[in-house]
């Protein structure tokens, strides 16, 4: 297992590697550059202008300047921002805990609502339960965030007056616990519909193939109960590809939602790049690319190490 | 399976918990309110006396915490709190609140005393006499003296410094000579005294230059060499002499303050400030839930599609306010097939008014140079109004190859602009000119402009009640020369209203260059877009038209009802 687990973060460093040269490569070849932004006032003048572009070294060529980068990176320095002069590191860790709440409790949310659903439309295909579910999961899978968010911002907050309409807390002063949860239900809810459609479909699919399984008419001529043979043989075979989709939503759920994030004005890593990329803020950029590449690879390691707890027949060598 | 779910379910309580508690990045802490002499004291800051004073004196400063809090919404995230290293409206928001500029600018093209007092210019307009408001206080208790205002006009100019707003000081004699060469000198602990190296118009020099300049505390950054400013931890929990106190903030989405009950010019009526960011299709809805007490104008305005709407809700006031602020095309006039004459076709071929009547519904007003009608510089000679069939005329004259497509660089992010460049196209089809639209976001546009890359460019600008605001983009070697001009001619005319210094010989030099504009139309103006403003009637004190347009606000003036 362990010689596995090696193997695998040896391969995973070339990947890494790759993805910081594209991105770097992107980014920097695209046309605009950050001086366009910090600059953005008509007092400022040419000379000023080339004097910061040699100041954040703009004026060396692409590969010297990612070189440099990689250097600090090794050395454990993400940069500066050059929208904020803060240290990336500051940047993006003040984002990290809003954006890993909003969408892993939308993904708790989701596996939630979502298994039940489409295990029990497998378990009775073609039953009003099943038409349900199907026009749950394709009315879900079809809105798109950005709607949703608008249409439940008018319901729960507008007319209901349920729910704040965005932001982490009040402005009372106090920060509380409640409060964090009361503001984080609308963002999460929208960011849940999309998830709980293709989730529906993905798991009523995947339990559906095993519902024909030879295993699964054993386990019934056996005798086993019902109760038993759903959980112990359907839904633990069935949960595979099910891991595999979830695993999908990694870069998804770390690289923040950014649409539902600009709505509710929840102060995330998806808003954080947005800004970073519209003024070409080339550290920041590169430091969240570093971070959603790191949690991608490391979350695939662990979905193939899951894997192995749900079947035991996948051995790692 | 129950085990994944329970852990899952764990685990978001858990970060919930964890970032509930230590949401409050710089300062603050969850479940209780902290007193600004508290978090004052956690920030680490000063350890001198002044700053053991400066607890006791905040925390007398902001008083009792009470509940009378205003919260103002804008659009988009400040990016920094160094006023003299940014060049953004949204943190000249924040930075407005913590620090104190020397006067507080009005739409109509005055201002009052905010920092100063009086002033006065020299006979020979070159020395600028500025006295400061003897009652100002830093909110550590210190006084807030002239050397305080010698010390942040030679950091902003100062070339160890390299400040982004270097060239607010640039009209004084000695800029960028050395760190301390810079003319700006206290006369005594009140006054100072600033040297221009020219003659120089005093509105210009407050509305222009003085805008952007926060007053900084001498006291507490004086003594630390100029290259390691930017790194002082002074930063983490700035000192102002403004109307709030920075007490903490949630990264791009909110800075929180509290009021600053010494304010020279007024105690506040309210006790706690909240800057928060919103989207600009959720201002309404955060209006109507009395989420958002006040939107801050000019970098937050209410959608068009919301305005009717808005004006239906009982908890609020709603103004559709004229802005000095205006939309414009540039024309690329180093491309020999963009003469004169085509350019003049151009800007009669738009049809402005069905601009404004139709994307703008009215709240607007069509432009056709950089003042809109009410503007004390305007000249009805700009006004060219909208006459395709002599535009068509012109095109003929200057024979006008029809086959000829232009490059129509529009930037995303302003839905009305990025329909109007579809009037514009359609406008200019009619005559003759075929265009392609090419749509970029800002950073990518505003290259392609500066590159020259482009035959016509949509931009915006936030406009100035003073008339020299725009001269600057027509200057041949200046980064914002964006319609590429290489005479001087429209620059020197303007110019030359700068170093006027009565109405009547600054209206000469404006409507001369009023009419080059007219002539060579390096840029075609567009519309003035009306700011779309609300606030809750529990609000008193704003003035609207004022609080929403040069980047400051009297928010010492403003009150809460319970």
């Amino acid at each position: 297992m362990l010689k596995y687990i090696g193997k695998r973060i040896l391969i995973a460093i070339p990947t890494f590697l790759g993805i910081t040269i594209l991105v770097y490569a992107l980014s920097s070849l695209a046309p605009g550059t950050p001086l366009e932004m910090i600059f953005n006032d008509p007092n400022a003048t040419a000379e000023q202008m080339e004097a910061m572009r040699h100041k954040l070294g703009l004026d060396r060529p692409v590969y010297i300047q990612y070189l440099n980068w990689l250097w600090q990176l090794v050395q454990g320095n993400l940069g500066t921002s050059y929208r904020t002069g803060h240290s990336v590191w500051a940047d993006i860790s003040e984002r990290i805990g809003p954006t890993l709440l909003l969408t892993f409790s939308s993904l708790a949310f989701s596996v939630i609502i979502a298994l039940p659903l489409g295990a029990m439309s497998a378990y009775k295909p073609y039953s009003a339960w099943d038409y349900i579910s199907s026009a749950v999961s394709f009315i879900g899978a079809a809105i798109p965030n950005f709607f949703a968010g608008l249409v439940f911002v008018y319901l729960f907050s507008v007319l209901i007056k349920a729910f704040p309409s965005g932001g982490m807390y009040d402005t009372s002063g106090t920060r509380s616990v409640p409060m964090l949860l009361h503001h984080l239900f609308l963002p999460m809810l929208v960011l849940s519909i999309q998830q709980i459609g293709s989730l529906i479909r993905q798991t009523r699919g995947a339990v559906l193939d095993v519902l024909q399984e030879d295993y699964v008419r054993t386990a019934r001529a056996k005798g086993a109960r019902e109760r038993v043979v759903m959980t112990a043989h359907v839904l633990q075979n069935a949960m595979i590809p099910v891991i595999t989709r979830i695993g999908m939503m990694i870069p998804f759920l770390v690289g923040g939602a950014v649409v539902t994030e600009q709505i509710f004005a929840w102060p995330g890593l998806g808003s954080l790049m947005v800004l970073s990329i519209n003024s070409r803020d080339y550290p920041v950029i590169m430091g969240i690319t570093v971070f959603i590449a790191a949690a991608v690879l490391i979350g695939n390691i662990i979905v193939d190490l899951i894997y192995g707890l749900l079947d035991p027949k996948i051995r790692y060598s | 399976m129950k085990k994944i779910i329970s852990t899952t379910m764990a685990a978001v309580l858990m970060a919930a918990a964890l970032v509930g508690c230590g949401g409050g990045q710089q300062g603050s802490t969850g479940g209780t309110e902290t007193t600004a002499a508290q978090t004052q004291a956690a920030a680490g800051g000063e350890t001198t006396q002044a700053a053991a004073e400066a607890e006791t004196t905040q925390a007398a400063a902001s008083g009792e915490a009470g509940n009378k809090t205003i919260t103002l919404a804008m659009v988009s995230a400040w990016d920094s709190v160094i006023p003299f290293d940014t060049t953004s409206s949204y943190s000249d928001v924040v930075l407005d609140l913590i620090y104190d500029k020397l006067v507080f600018l009005k739409q109509d093209g005055t201002y009052e005393p905010r920092l100063a007092d009086t002033w006065e210019m020299s006979d020979d307009n070159t020395e600028l006499t500025v006295h400061l408001n003897e009652n100002a206080k830093w909110q550590d208790g210190e006084p807030v003296t002239a050397e305080d205002v010698v010390f942040t006009c030679k950091v902003y100019g100062s070339p160890t410094v390299a400040a982004v707003r270097q060239n607010n000081v640039s009209p004084f004699a000695g800029f960028k000579e050395s760190d301390d060469s810079l003319k700006v000198e206290a006369v005594d602990e009140h006054t100072v005294k600033f040297t221009c190296a020219q003659p120089t118009n005093m509105d210009f020099l407050f509305f222009i230059k003085f805008r952007d300049i926060y007053i900084l505390p001498s006291h507490i950054l004086g003594d630390l060499p100029f290259d390691q400013i930017r790194e002082s931890d002074y930063w983490e929990k700035p000192i102002g002499s403004g109307p709030c106190i920075y007490e903490s903030q949630i990264s791009g989405e909110r800075m929180e303050f509290t009021a600053n009950k010494n304010y020279h010019l007024k105690t506040p009526d309210w006790d706690r400030f909240v800057v928060k960011v919103v989207a600009t299709p959720s201002l309404l809805s955060g209006l109507i839930n009395n989420e958002i007490d006040i939107l801050a104008g000019n970098v937050a305005s209410l959608q068009l599609s919301d305005w009717e709407m808005a004006q239906q809700q009982e908890n609020l006031i709603c103004q559709s306010n004229e802005s000095v602020g205006y939309q414009y095309m540039a024309i690329n006039t180093s491309k020999e097939y963009l003469t004169p004459k085509v350019r003049q076709a151009i800007n009669l071929a738009i049809n402005r008014e069905a601009i404004v009547s139709g994307l703008l519904k009215g709240e607007g007003e069509p432009a056709f140079g950089p003042f809109s009608k009410s503007h004390l510089y305007y000249n009805e000679v700009i006004n060219v109004g909208y006459d395709p069939e002599k535009a068509k005329q012109l095109l003929a004259e200057e024979g006008w190859d029809g086959s000829h497509e232009l490059v129509f660089s529009v930037p995303t992010g302003n839905a009305i602009r990025e329909q109007a460049a579809v009037i514009i196209q359609q406008n200019l089809q009619e005559i003759g000119i075929k265009t392609n639209i090419e749509s970029a976001d800002f950073a990518t546009h505003l290259n392609k402009v500066r590159e020259s890359n482009y035959d016509l460019g949509l931009i915006g600008s936030g406009g100035s009640p003073d008339p020299s605001e725009c001269v600057i983009n027509f200057k041949p070697d200046h980064v914002n020369n964006f319609s590429q001009l290489s005479d001087w001619s429209i620059y020197d005319t303007g110019a030359a209203g700068e170093s006027a210094f009565s109405f009547e010989d600054r209206k000469v030099a404006y409507d001369a260059y009023q009419n080059l504009l007219v002539e060579q139309v390096p840029f075609c103006f567009l519309y003035f877009q009306n700011n779309l403003f609300a606030q809750n009637k529990r609000i008193g004190g704003v003035v609207d038209i004022e609080d929403a347009s040069q980047l400051n606000r009297a928010v010492w003036n403003w009150t809460v009802s319970e």
